[in-house]
């Protein structure tokens, strides 16, 4: 073992005199608990007279100094663009008296934040850090850390205490922590044998002080989750009287759903774009501009929570993201919150059912950083803007830096609009294209309507491409079957460009595409003459045509054009994009037209706010759209019961 | 040009204006983008082209209705401000007692040169394009909103409880929508669906 990874002892005067030397230096932000009315809160120390080691709980977790509850992600000029907010506070934070499921719990969010695109202020602030952490002296009611295993903990801190009467024990675990001690506390002595068995001893309490206990292992969890997802019944009972105010969620310290928006100053000329704390729960989380509400119940919210702690995030990282701090179920005013009462009865009614319920396996997890992630957009300028209905207008754009997208067919990019906001646009111009893209845009919410009043030469910020596209390689030589609904045509049509691009590469290809009626037609210029064309078979219909407009083609809803076209099903992979309320039905059509699991590709759309992967609005169960679609294969989805 | 705003005010006590009088330094920028041609409690200029008004108090007799109606005629936005504007306010609590009573009560014996009705928020008598809830409304909310407007954005008023503020709301298990619709069923000036 390492020299200063040994334990130490510090009598609890010289401890307060380590604190005040800590507090006296003006390079360090020094924090710790206090007591806030009958309560304890995370806040900055003035003496070290002010700390409360003896608190049972906090109201917040301390992720509140990594990840706050409002932070300025990047400021904005109408005249130059985005800039990226300057780190100016250098200092070290230096938290006082974390207990161990609070520093299991950051161990998860340094998990979250630094998967594929790390977040440059969490890890900025993480690492310029310094966690003095505390075992449990007095433990809430509602905590069950100990079920959770996470009531005591071996790593994740720099230096931990345990009251040992009149002196601390000090673990140090690392070396910032054995640095810290050197330098600012005086009277260190190495602990004894009967110290450590006292830190032993006061161990022990802690794991057989709780009062919330699970009756089973919490090992079985995900698998327990597993079996109850379909009981609507189970789900609605437990979140009957919800109030979906998202206090839950809000105190949890594994939650990190954020939602993005703009601040403009009075002179709407400048302004900030900020990330607040946001809440699954919550009735709007996961409701899109065209007013679709994924998850539009309480029992649908209520049950998705459990699963993200329970089930994706261990599918994704190994862990089960609770850590039995009790916070959710103390905030809960109708007392519903409580994990261990759901989680005891969903025991008990599974063994009443005999399902087996085995251990999960930990997945086999590698994260890995690719890239950090730049909240701050690219300019671009609208270099054309042509309307295509009453509703949609193409906005051809370029990046002012004069570089090219590089998007792959699929992909999406987030638009900003100065003061307004962020919305996300499926790219529908071919990557073959250089120099600038398209992008196709339905007036429906703020942002949406702001840029309609956009003309050609005014700017937009532009991040991205996003996520996961079209693989236009692997489809090379096979016969594409186009399936389009109204906008979905839109994120089609950059394949559908690409393959015309490269036509000899690729089989045959069909294009069925459906509207509601004939003034909906989106790049009717462009498409309508495919008919005469021998490269694309083409066919299209609308819901219903007006007396007064002109329609020669098929009338009735897209599944109707599918019997029509002869392909052979081992061949052809179908592209599917439309409203939501299409792929059910089109999927079902393929289905009977023999086309397997794994040729069927489709474009889902979802509320994608900060692109990355991070800020949960774009869930589906585990998967996020942003990261892991918006393309998907249909094999990979149809066990995804949020999906379609 | 800069859009040209105006204040009105019904059955309240101007308290939302007094709020926004208070904005005390922000006043200056949000003039630099606005031009005031009606504010009751700051100025005494009045005209009528304006293009957003903003309406405090709510409306208790048939005169309110004619003057509401011009102004949406006049406005190309309406925004009602505070809560005797956005849901009737404390001013509905008459609605229930008898009218007669309630002018004696207020007026005493110069009652009969008073008219009234039962009290009802703006929208009950014209289309509102936003609100500001609140009693008094939140300066900074009224800037939000403001600032929405001027870019040409619906303003986003957050529709969840406001759990740490508003513990009442929570404690009956009301979001702040069904906390209106049920003020409003209850003071009688909506029908139950």
């Amino acid at each position: 073992m390492n020299e200063d990874k040994k334990m130490h002892i510090l009598s609890k005067e010289a401890f307060s005199e380590f604190i005040n030397n800590l507090i006296a230096d003006n390079t360090l932000n020094v924090v710790g608990v206090k007591s806030k009315g009958e309560k304890f809160a995370f806040g900055p120390l003035e003496s070290a007279n002010q700390l409360r080691l003896d608190y049972d709980v906090t109201l917040l977790p301390p992720k509140k100094y990594f990840f706050p509850q409002r932070e300025t992600l990047v400021t904005y000029e109408v005249a130059c663009g985005f800039k990226t907010k300057d780190f100016q506070n250098n200092k070290s934070t230096v938290i006082v008296g974390v207990h161990p499921y609070d520093i299991m719990a950051l161990l998860h969010m340094d998990e979250v934040f630094r998967e594929t695109k790390s977040d440059p202020y969490y890890s900025q602030r993480r690492k310029s850090s310094i966690i003095i952490g505390t075992n449990i002296q007095n433990i809430s009611d509602s905590c069950f850390a100990p079920s959770m295993g996470c009531a005591t903990i071996d790593y994740g801190f720099d230096l931990m205490l345990t009251d040992i009467g009149n002196k601390y024990a000090i673990d140090v675990g690392s070396h910032k922590g054995a640095e810290l001690l050197n330098k600012y506390a005086k009277g260190v002595t190495k602990a004894f044998a009967k110290d450590i068995q006292e830190v032993g001893k006061k161990k022990m309490e802690i794991l057989n002080g709780a009062k919330q206990k699970f009756n089973f292992s919490s090992e079985l969890i995900p698998e327990l989750l597993g079996k109850f997802y379909e009981k609507d019944s189970f789900w609605e009972s437990h979140s009957e009287e919800c109030l979906s105010c998202g206090s839950c969620v809000l105190v949890c310290p594994t939650c990190y759903c954020f939602d993005v928006k703009d601040n403009p100053d009075l002179s709407l000329k400048k302004g900030e774009r900020t990330r607040t704390w946001d809440a699954c729960l919550l009735e709007d989380f996961a409701k899109v501009a065209s007013g679709e509400n994924f998850r539009n119940t309480k029992a649908t919210r209520y049950r998705h929570r459990y699963f993200k702690k329970g089930k994706y995030l261990f599918d994704r990282f190994g862990f089960v993201s609770c850590v039995g701090c009790g916070r959710c179920s103390s905030n809960c005013l109708p007392d519903i919150a409580n994990p261990v009462n759901l989680f005891n009865d969903m025991y008990a009614e599974s063994i009443k059912a005999g399902f087996q319920i085995d251990s999960a396996i930990i997945p086999e997890v590698s994260i890995d950083t690719v890239e950090e992630i730049k909240f701050a957009p690219r300019m671009a300028t609208i270099i054309k803007k042509e309307p295509m209905t009453e509703n949609e207008i193409k906005f051809e754009l370029k990046l002012d830096d004069g570089s090219d997208l590089n998007h792959q067919p699929g992909q999406f990019v987030q638009v900003s609009v100065f003061g307004v906001g962020e919305a996300p646009f499926g790219i529908s111009s071919s990557p073959s294209r250089k120099g600038t893209f398209d992008l196709c845009i339905r007036k429906l919410g703020n942002v949406t309507s702001k840029i309609h009043t956009l003309n050609e030469g005014d700017r937009v910020g532009i991040r991205g491409p996003y996520g996961k596209g079209f693989d236009s390689e692997f489809l090379k030589g096979k016969d594409l079957l186009f399936i389009a609904g109204g906008l979905g045509i839109v994120p089609l049509r950059s394949l559908f460009n690409y393959v015309l691009a490269n036509r000899d590469e690729y089989g045959r290809v069909i294009l069925l595409y459906g509207c509601k009626e004939p003034r909906e037609l989106l790049f009717g210029d462009e498409i309508l003459h495919l008919k005469d064309e021998d490269r694309v078979e083409f066919k299209a219909t609308v819901d219903w045509c007006p007396e007064n407009e002109i329609w020669d083609s098929n009338i009735g809803v897209i599944t109707t054009l599918i019997p029509q076209v002869d392909f052979d099903p081992q061949k052809t992979y179908a592209v599917v994009c439309g409203p939501p309320i299409m792929y059910k039905f089109v999927i079902k059509d393929l289905k009977s037209r023999n086309v397997p699991d794994d040729h069927i590709i489709v474009s889902l759309e979802r509320r994608m706010k900060c692109g990355v992967g991070k800020c949960g609005h774009c869930q589906i169960n585990q998967l996020y759209v942003c990261k892991d679609g918006p393309v998907f294969n249909y094999s990979d989805i149809k066990g995804v019961p949020e999906a379609l | 040009m800069k859009p040209k705003i105006a204040f009105f005010d019904f059955a309240g006590c101007e308290g939302d204006q007094l709020q926004i009088a208070n904005l005390e330094e922000e006043i200056l920028d949000l003039l630099g983008q606005v031009e005031v041609v009606s504010f009751r409690e700051v100025m005494k200029e009045h005209s009528d082209d304006y293009d957003i008004a903003f309406v405090e108090g709510s409306c208790t007799r048939q005169k309110d209705e004619e003057r509401l109606k011009q102004i949406r005629e006049n406005a190309k936005i309406v925004v009602a401000i505070g809560s005797c504007a956005t849901i009737g306010g404390i001013n509905s609590l008459k609605n229930y007692q008898d009218m007669e009573a309630v002018k004696r009560t207020v007026y005493g014996k110069n009652a009969d040169l008073f008219e009234t009705y039962p009290a009802r928020p703006i929208d009950a008598v014209i289309p509102v394009d936003a609100y500001v809830h609140g009693c008094p409304i939140d300066k900074k909310e009224f800037l939000h909103v403001v600032k929405s407007l001027l870019l040409g954005k619906k303003p986003e008023i957050p529709n969840y409880p406001v759990c740490s503020q508003k513990e009442v709301l929570i404690k009956y298990g009301l979001s702040v929508d069904d906390a209106i619709g049920k003020f409003k069923l209850y003071f009688g000036w909506e029908k139950k669906k």
